[in-house]
């Protein structure tokens, strides 16, 4: 009788264990919208609940600044945290999946008729004032050159603009849908700030923590459930909706 | 026991010292404050200014990079400065508006406030190389002085209460240290000199200091002290000494007027006796032999009654018993009957006496008629007795003019004779008294030498002034001058001399003479049988008043003596006046007269103050007797 009691309870805790969801943290930033806003909503948590969803995998948020993101991730507080472009500095601090979470366009912008008009970093003058927002990757060959710019780092997107349209900085470099995303909420025209050529294509990942012993997995189901949304042509609507949803937010 | 009631020295200096104190003490609070004010004020304007140094550079770096975000969190970083209320900052936006960022207005524009505001410029890293300095905006920063305040009141309560209780506890040691030290002795010293004045015999003073010391000011106010005390004790000898010297010579002073009042008293008794029964003698038909040697005896008695009296006078004067008894009186009657009484005399001796007043003499003068005719009667004595020949004047004039109010003037009295004068030495000791000039002068004339010495006494009491003009062979002028009151008081006129009638029936007056002396009474009854009275006699006082009761007070007149054995006649007097008081039916008046060998003012008043209506001396003669029977039956 007691030997059946046992069998019972075995069995049902495998039975509860099968069916239980798992539950990630993932530090999202506070300041990237479309992708990421100060609620941390946007395109990249849409894409990412709907990757994990597909494994059973519930994220749940940490909204802090990218910076404090970053932090969190690396020392192991949070399970992971999105829109980091993979390159070499952040391989090494990181681990990432292999298929992208998406792909954005960073582009220079100057102040309505600016003259200057540059096509990589390697054309920036020096001591030129180039526009930031701190601790973004701007690509390797920014990351190259920024050392002869007068670099100006700030933390939200919104100052890049203002300093742009007060001539502050001589060029900013800010990813387009945020940019545009951005001068939608200030409230101001596109035009009072000039859109110049790309600076570079970014591939944005989620990274995962070096800390957390599951996090190769997460990655690996990760890129899984990315897979399947690009194939069953989910990804673009989810998209699509995500930005729907944020823009209808302001 | 420090502040004691008393102890005002102690009293003052605490409250010299607590003022002393309080000044300084709020002087100090004044400086401290002062400096503590500054002090704080420069620190908090320190503060302020660094954040100039702290925030300023971070702000202008937010400002140029338009984060409203970090402006925010500055500006309250600048608020959590201690005393810092309000901070604001007004800058350009971006869009080119103005905007102001500033946290809640915690202030009051009441209290005291600091303001700093600071220009905000753009950094200098960024602009160095590609914009001059811009100016952002500006930063305020208002800090409240209340902190300030607080920590002054603060201070300022601190320093008071310390000062407060060091300054009590400073004066309260001051002044257990001058009362251990000075006031306690002081009080000890005042003390002492206090009951110094009370007791003879009280010990040097010594004062309670247990601890040896040198000699200080304390002791030198001992030593003075007891040198005072030691003085003060020979002073206090030397007047015992001084009053038992006074007490014994007013003895001896009460001893002489005693003596003189019992002589005067005792030998005008039996003056009386003679001179009264000679009176009552001579009334009789007697041969003309008897009679010249009856008139021997009288002008012998009357003699001896002068001697007497000059003698007991001049007593009177030297031991300053003599009073002068000042009242109003009618000059040219005291003139005109001096005259008179000489008259007869001088009539005798072949020479004329008269009298001549000027015309601004006063009829009336406030003065001691007494005494002024009896200098009268000595100098027209004198003059009548050292004249043979010729006339004695005697004349009155005013010598000094009226004062300017009309209330005195002065009068010179002059008596010239036609005698036979005197020379220059004697003179000069005319008027001393047992001086009677030269022998030949005085052959055949008698006098103690008195007369004159008693007359400058009175004269000089009355302050005024006697002499004498004379030529050996021609005369003599004695004078004296007097200054005297006017009197407006009316008089009645004299009655010309020729209308007194002296001899009236009195057999109807019923009289009482009350005397202890069986001659007086015999006297007195035998000069009232010469005027047809027969009086009542009696004993004593006591007797006197039981017979007056007796009599229902049925008496015209009451010769009353004074010093009578057992009940005198003051208290006679008296009692018959009170017994007439206490009387409801109507009373026969009844005339008291004192008659009494007492001739003194004293007893003259003492008389008229127990009831007495007149004051008659002994020897009492008959036409004495007479002349005041005339006046009460007037």
């Amino acid at each position: 009788m007691a030997m059946k009691a046992i069998y019972f309870f075995l069995m049902l805790c495998a039975a509860t264990y099968g069916y239980a969801q798992q539950e990630i943290v993932i530090a999202a930033e506070d300041s990237w919208p479309p992708f990421s806003n100060e609620k941390g909503e946007g395109i990249s948590l849409a894409l990412v609940s709907a990757a994990l969803k597909l494994h059973d995998i519930q994220a749940k948020l940490l909204v802090v600044p990218y910076a404090r993101a970053l932090n969190y991730t690396e020392t192991g507080k949070v399970n992971a945290c999105w829109n980091v472009t993979r390159q070499p500095s952040t391989e090494a601090l990181f681990l990432f999946g292999e298929e992208p979470l998406l792909v954005a366009q960073a582009s220079y912008f100057y102040a309505p008729g600016s003259p200057l008009d540059f096509s990589s970093p390697a054309e920036i003058p020096d001591k030129t004032r180039v526009g930031i927002i701190i601790d973004y990757e701007y690509g390797a060959s920014f990351s190259q050159h920024q050392q002869r710019y007068d670099v100006i780092a700030v933390p939200n997107q919104d100052q890049l603009i203002k300093l742009l349209v007060n001539k502050r900085v001589d060029v900013a470099i800010m990813f387009d849908d945020v940019a545009s995303y951005t001068l939608k909420t200030m409230g101001v025209d596109g035009n009072v700030i000039k859109k110049g050529q790309r600076n570079h294509l970014s591939d944005i990942y989620v990274a995962f923590s070096k800390n957390h012993a599951d996090s190769a997995s997460l990655a690996k189901k990760l890129d899984n459930g990315i897979r399947q949304l690009k194939a069953s042509g989910e990804y673009q609507k989810i998209i699509d909706t995500a930005l729907l949803k944020v823009s209808a937010g302001l | 026991m420090l502040l004691s009631k008393n102890n005002t020295l102690a009293k003052k200096l605490a409250f010299l010292i607590i003022l002393c104190s309080s000044v300084i003490t709020c002087i100090a609070i004044g400086i401290t404050l002062l400096k503590q004010y500054n002090d704080d004020v420069n620190n908090l304007s320190d503060r302020i200014h660094s954040v100039e140094v702290i925030s300023v550079s971070a702000l202008e770096k937010s400002l140029w990079e338009f984060n409203d975000e970090q402006v925010m969190v500055i500006i309250e970083s600048i608020l959590e400065l201690e005393d810092v209320v309000y901070v604001e900052v007004s800058a350009t936006h971006w869009d080119g508006s103005q905007y102001l960022v500033s946290t809640q207005e915690n202030f009051s524009e009441d209290v005291g406030l600091m303001s700093v505001t600071l220009n905000l410029l753009a950094p200098a890293t960024v602009n160095a190389k590609h914009n001059p300095p811009e100016k952002l905006g500006e930063l305020r920063v208002v800090a409240s002085l209340d902190n300030i305040y607080l920590r002054l009141w603060q201070q300022a309560g601190f320093i008071i209460a310390t000062h407060g209780i060091k300054t009590l506890i400073i004066t309260f040691i001051i002044l257990w240290l001058l009362r251990r030290l000075f006031t306690r002795h002081l009080q000890y010293i005042a003390e002492y000199t206090h009951q110094l004045s009370l007791a003879e015999s009280q010990a040097a003073l010594t004062l309670q200091r247990t601890t040896a010391h040198s000699k200080d000011e304390l002791d030198e106010v001992v030593i003075a002290i007891n040198f005072m005390r030691e003085n003060l004790l020979l002073e206090k000898e030397k007047q015992l000494k001084s009053m038992q010297q006074k007490i014994q010579a007013e003895a001896n002073s009460r001893a002489k007027t005693d003596f003189i009042a019992t002589m005067s008293h005792e030998i005008r008794t039996p003056m009386n006796g003679i001179l009264g029964m000679l009176d009552v003698i001579e009334g009789e038909n007697l041969p003309e032999q008897q009679r010249g040697y009856l008139d021997i005896a009288r002008q012998s008695g009357e003699t001896l009654l002068n001697i007497i009296n000059d003698i007991l006078d001049f007593s009177k004067i030297e031991a300053g018993k003599m009073a002068l008894n000042e009242t109003p009186f009618q000059l040219q009657d005291l003139i005109q009957q001096s005259c008179h009484l000489y008259e007869s005399k001088a009539k005798d001796k072949g020479i004329t006496i008269a009298f001549t007043v000027g015309k601004q003499v006063p009829a009336a003068v406030v003065g001691d008629g007494v005494r002024l005719r009896q200098v009268l009667l000595n100098l027209i004595s004198n003059a009548v007795k050292f004249t043979d020949q010729g006339k004695v004047e005697v004349f009155v004039d005013v010598v000094a003019p009226l004062d300017v109010k009309g209330s005195q003037c002065t009068l010179r009295f002059r008596v010239q004779d036609s005698g036979c004068g005197i020379n220059d030495r004697d003179k000069a000791s005319l008027f001393q008294a047992f001086e009677q000039g030269d022998n030949g002068r005085l052959k055949g004339r008698s006098g103690t030498g008195l007369g004159l010495a008693i007359c400058k006494k009175i004269i000089l009491l009355m302050q005024g002034s006697i002499g004498v003009n004379s030529t050996l062979g021609t005369g003599s002028e004695f004078w004296f001058e007097l200054t005297l009151a006017i009197s407006s008081q009316k008089f009645q006129p004299a009655i010309p001399e020729a209308n007194i009638i002296h001899e009236r029936d009195y057999s109807g007056l019923n009289v009482l003479v009350a005397d202890d002396n069986a001659v007086n009474r015999e006297v007195i009854a035998a000069l009232l049988n010469r005027c047809a009275i027969s009086a009542t006699l009696v004993n004593d006082g006591q007797q006197a008043l039981d017979t007056f009761i007796a009599e229902n007070g049925d008496f015209d007149l009451i010769l009353m003596d004074c010093e009578m054995p057992g009940m005198d006649g003051y208290e006679a007097a008296a009692l018959i006046r009170n017994w007439q008081k206490s009387q409801t039916g109507e009373q026969k008046p009844v005339y008291i007269t004192a008659l009494t060998a007492h001739n003194t003012v004293y007893h003259r008043d003492k008389s008229l103050a127990a009831g007495m209506d007149d004051y008659l001396t002994k020897p009492i003669k008959l036409l004495s007797l007479k002349d005041f029977l005339q006046k009460i039956t007037r």
